[in-house]
């Protein structure tokens, strides 16, 4: 089990006025059914924040609560300081949005819609407005198809003419519901590229259950179950994982020896057998690292008998973390 | 004036945050559209179309049919009967769509306040429903009755008689994006005011049992006002103009409140 406690928010809260994005028990009731239970999130400035959950773990909800679409139904939250119920226009001018599913005014154009969206934020220099235009339609590489209407657009298409309108006006934070749920591999790349590019000028909080992407470009992450939060941290903090420091040695023949002789040890405070294809893995949890990485080897090798073919400090994969939070969440109700 | 990257920021409008843009926009679905030519020429052809034909058809006979009276009080009556239907059918998803579609959620995640979304819709259809629909039936209808070797109708008083038969769409046009509001389908949203239309007598004789006077502020009373001051130059009474503007007011209002109360 992962330690969910040393996630706390309480550490992200010392540098309050660095934050973005602040909720204070946020919730979100539909009749019965409870979308959100007391949402306390921290987002920090110029960040690229993932928002993780299983589906229907609130995080439509929150970001529809974020963006004054819906109101809460207890708590509330601030976003650049200003309330997310009273002062909801002023939340919109800092903010672009891509909708999880997004529409248009199908009887524009790729450029109207830019034109459209631009003109919330922008009086002018109509000129400048429209060299923007271009500059966003080529980075999204729809200027070939920029002055067609939009009914006959692709969904690849429609997606990066999103994030081109969430973000032709500059926003400080942009938030994205699942940007690349519904896009191929290069899709895919495209929309992280641009999120990196943007981490320069605005703080990126987006929700996904494709953690591949979040490991790769996100510097904190929350995870959101059952409308509660059960994590939140930086990235590394958790991808080191909770469950002590884990050394992982692969045998290819002879592990039975090597692991009564590891398990003796006083520093090793636990070993699971992992049997695979003629090969077979102890996973060694242990408490002191220094003793670990001076004798492991030498005592998994010890008896002459045995082959190592793999040695190091187990790596975990955010898939690993997500879905032991999740589960361990999960049991736990 | 403020500056960001090198753009001058829209000045903030409050309660009408976004209007202009929303104004433009709703603006574009007739303009860009041709919406308002189409509707200008089926509108000609249903009104004046029949009109002329009624006078084609009865050019041996002026007597009978050819006197401007009985022409305005038709032309009049063919409006109050058809424009309100055509109404209903252009504007039943000017709102209901929006949110079915998602569209109302995307606009709104942008500095856009709800009263601006509404007041859009309602100031842009309504110009154009009045330009199409009625003042340009009138310049045609003087047409008609020039081509027909008829005397036109004074136009101060034809001019005063489709401000309020417009001041009559008005009403439906409000009560039509207040139904709009409330509901996630077209169908009561067409269906309450078509039934209303038409059965307005029978409402108002019904209700004549329990409230006195109801008949006055129910909007076919404009319709009449409208013929008269058209044919007469004055009106009887003004206070069916009070009752159905004390309507456009509250619907309008509704509609905000109600809109204002959505969840996307």
């Amino acid at each position: 089990m992962f330690r969910t406690d040393c996630y706390e928010i309480g550490r992200v809260e010392r540098d309050t006025n660095n934050n973005v994005i602040e909720t204070n028990d946020l919730s979100k009731s539909f009749g019965e059914t409870v979308a959100l239970k007391s949402l306390n999130l921290r987002v920090p400035k110029n960040s690229i924040f993932g928002f993780l959950g299983p589906n229907g773990a609130g995080k439509t909800t929150t970001i529809k609560l974020l963006l004054g679409l819906i109101r809460p139904s207890d708590g509330g939250g601030t976003v650049f300081g200003h309330g997310i119920t009273k002062s909801s226009v002023e939340v919109r001018r800092r903010i672009g949005y891509l909708a999880q599913v997004p529409s248009y005014y199908t009887h524009m154009t790729a450029r109207e819609i830019l034109r459209f969206k631009t003109r919330f934020y922008y009086a002018g220099p109509r000129d400048r407005i429209e060299e923007r235009i271009e500059e966003i339609l080529e980075l999204v590489e729809l200027d070939d198809k920029a002055d067609r209407p939009i009914k006959g657009f692709s969904g690849g298409e429609r997606q990066r003419l999103g994030i081109a309108q969430a973000q032709v006006h500059h926003p400080d934070l942009l938030i994205l519901d699942e940007p690349a749920a519904n896009l191929d591999p290069m899709g895919r790349r495209d929309v992280l590229r641009i999120m990196e590019r943007l981490r320069k000028h605005a703080t990126i909080f987006y929700s996904t259950h494709i953690l591949d992407d979040v490991q790769r470009v996100s510097d904190t992450v929350a995870i959101l179950n059952h409308g509660e939060l059960v994590a939140q941290a930086p990235i590394e903090e958790l991808l080191m994982g909770s469950g002590g420091t884990v050394y992982s040695v692969t045998f290819k023949r002879g592990h039975d020896e090597a692991q009564r002789i590891i398990s003796a040890q006083n520093w090793v405070s636990g070993v699971t057998v992992v049997h695979g294809d003629n090969r077979t893995t102890l996973q060694v949890a242990v408490t002191d690292e220094e003793a670990a990485e001076d004798d492991l080897l030498n005592l998994a090798v010890c008896d002459g008998k045995t082959t190592v073919t793999e040695f190091g400090r187990r790596q975990y994969e955010l898939e690993d973390i997500f879905v032991e939070i999740v589960e361990g969440n999960n049991n736990g109700l | 004036m403020v500056y960001e990257y090198g753009f001058e920021a829209v000045k903030d409008l409050g309660w009408l945050s976004g209007l202009e843009n929303m104004l433009r926009q709703e603006n574009g679905r007739w303009w860009n559209t041709r919406k308002w030519l189409v509707q200008s020429i089926v509108w000609v052809l249903l009104l004046n179309g029949l009109h002329a034909l009624v006078l084609y058809l009865n050019n041996q006979n002026p007597a009978e049919f050819g006197s401007t009276f009985n022409s305005v009080t038709m032309f009049f009556a063919l409006m109050g009967g058809m424009t309100p239907f055509g109404l209903m059918i252009l504007t039943q998803g000017a709102i209901v769509e929006e949110k079915k579609s998602g569209t109302a959620e995307w606009v709104l995640s942008s500095p856009l306040s709800r009263e601006s979304f509404v007041l859009s819709k309602l100031i842009v259809n309504f110009l154009w429903i009045f330009g199409t629909l009625v003042l340009l039936q009138g310049v045609v209808y003087e047409l008609v009755l020039m081509a027909f070797g008829m005397g036109i109708v004074p136009v101060i008083s034809l001019t005063e008689g489709l401000v309020l038969h417009g001041f009559h769409l008005l009403y439906w046009l409000t009560l039509s994006l207040m139904l709009g509001s409330f509901f996630k389908g077209r169908g009561p949203v067409m269906g309450i005011p078509i039934l209303l239309l038409a059965f307005q007598d029978l409402i108002a004789q019904l209700g004549a049992l329990y409230i006195p006077g109801i008949e006055l502020v129910l909007p076919k009373r404009i319709e009449e006002i409208a013929t008269q001051i058209t044919l007469e130059g004055t009106i009887n009474s003004t206070i069916p103009i009070f009752a159905i503007g004390f309507q456009i007011i509250l619907f309008t209002t509704i509609a905000i409140w109600r809109f204002k109360q959505e969840e996307f």
